[in-house]
């Protein structure tokens, strides 16, 4: 076969090409066809009659099924057990003793007059019958040393301004609370102060009224 | 006699189309005739040992054998046995380097290549001619397997572009490059031979 050396790469490695072209040729053994058509007529087809694209199929199925099972075996035993895991959301706080004590002093000290303790409870009763249809107010874990009557905050007594800027403390239920460290915020919903108003306006009017009867009388 | 000097004159895809609807035999050895040695070269020349390489084209023609049928009329006959033969070679090598990588007593021996046997040649004395065709083997043996294909197929075996493109399968644009690279490589490994 002619070869076209005309080329200016192949000029660039003549030489070279001249030398692979010169290399002595290698020839086949003089028995290489007896040999072959032996195979054939004995039916002597050795690793020419395997399937070489079953053979690689095997080991590409076998190599990522093997680097997978290896991935698994390595996770399994290198989990970290769940009872060792400490989840940071789930674990509970340590409890600060000092701010326990601060915190459940004027619950136990708070001493009410009669007066406040009757208005208090006809609140209660009220809030109690409105809420009821949403939920037990009582229920909410709001802390009574952080929180403001809205009866004494309207009527100017017991004015805590502190309070006000604090708002209302989380509270695990009726317990002393653990935590201490988030604030709820809730915006006051405009028909429920509404109501408030409207029902303390009446209880002034009705003590008002009641008053001048007595007057009257 | 007649019957075989009409058969020594058909062409390749003629007897591979005789053998392939007759199952003529003699059109298979007339095929194999004319092409064991030019797959010798280029075999012995890719792989670098004579056993092996005569084990590979032995395999090359039992697969010819025995898949005639998967040849078209469209290719040229000399590509499709040159495709068979390299895709066993390649398979030879790769098998070697997964031997070589897996295993354990891998010295230093198995590591070096394997040169042409002296008996292939007439029993003269080593010649400087001998001992440069012992270093461009070794230097062959030493590129990437891909150049190493197309610089055997083109300048030992004297194959055109188009057919290294077509029994690589490879564009005719990266037959070329490839082989430009190869032999800059071969240059550079033998870089005492040519600089003198």
């Amino acid at each position: 076969m002619e070869v076209n050396r005309y080329n200016d790469e192949e000029q660039k490695y003549s030489k070279l090409i001249e030398d692979l072209r010169q290399l002595p040729r290698i020839k086949a053994d003089d028995n290489f066809e007896y040999v072959l058509m032996t195979r054939i007529k004995n039916g002597n087809f050795g690793n020419a009659n395997q399937s070489e694209r079953m053979q690689f199929g095997l080991i590409r199925f076998l190599a990522p099924t093997a680097v997978v099972i290896t991935v698994i075996i390595l996770f399994v035993l290198f989990l970290p057990g769940e009872q060792n895991y400490e989840d940071p959301l789930r674990s509970e706080p340590q409890v600060i003793v000092s701010e326990l004590n601060h915190q459940s002093a004027p619950l136990t000290q708070k001493k009410e007059s009669p007066k406040e303790n009757e208005l208090q409870s006809q609140e209660d009763n009220y809030t109690d019958k409105i809420e009821g249809q949403e939920g037990n107010v009582h229920n909410y874990p709001i802390l009574p040393g952080r929180s403001v009557e809205l009866d004494d905050y309207i009527a100017g007594k017991n004015y805590k301004r502190s309070n006000l800027l604090q708002g209302s403390v989380v509270k695990a239920g009726d317990e002393i609370p653990e935590f201490d460290g988030f604030f709820v915020r809730r915006n006051p919903n405009p028909e429920m102060i509404r109501k408030y108003r409207k029902m303390i306006d009446s209880l002034k009017k009705a003590a008002d009224s009641s008053q001048l009867q007595k007057e009257l009388k | 006699m007649p019957n075989d000097r009409i058969l020594n004159e058909l062409t390749d895809e003629e007897l591979i189309k005789r053998f392939q609807e007759t199952n003529d035999l003699e059109a298979y050895q007339i095929l194999v005739k004319r092409y064991k040695d030019p797959l010798m070269n280029f075999v012995y020349r890719f792989v670098g040992d004579r056993d092996v390489c005569s084990d590979i084209v032995q395999d090359t023609m039992i697969k010819f054998y025995l898949n005639k049928d998967s040849y078209r009329e469209f290719a040229k006959f000399s590509t499709w046995i040159y495709t068979i033969a390299g895709n066993l070679a390649k398979n030879e090598l790769k098998r070697r380097r997964r031997r070589s990588i897996l295993s354990i007593t891998n010295s230093d021996e198995d590591k070096q290549i394997q040169v042409e046997d002296k008996s292939f040649h007439l029993p003269d004395r080593i010649t400087d001619s001998k001992i440069k065709n012992d270093y461009i083997q070794k230097a062959l043996m030493k590129i990437k397997p891909v150049y190493r294909q197309m610089v055997i197929l083109r300048d030992i075996q004297g194959l055109s572009y188009e057919e290294i493109s077509e029994i690589t399968n490879v564009s005719l644009g990266t037959v070329k490059s490839r082989i430009n690279r190869g032999r800059n490589q071969l240059q550079k490994l033998l870089k005492n031979i040519y600089n003198e």
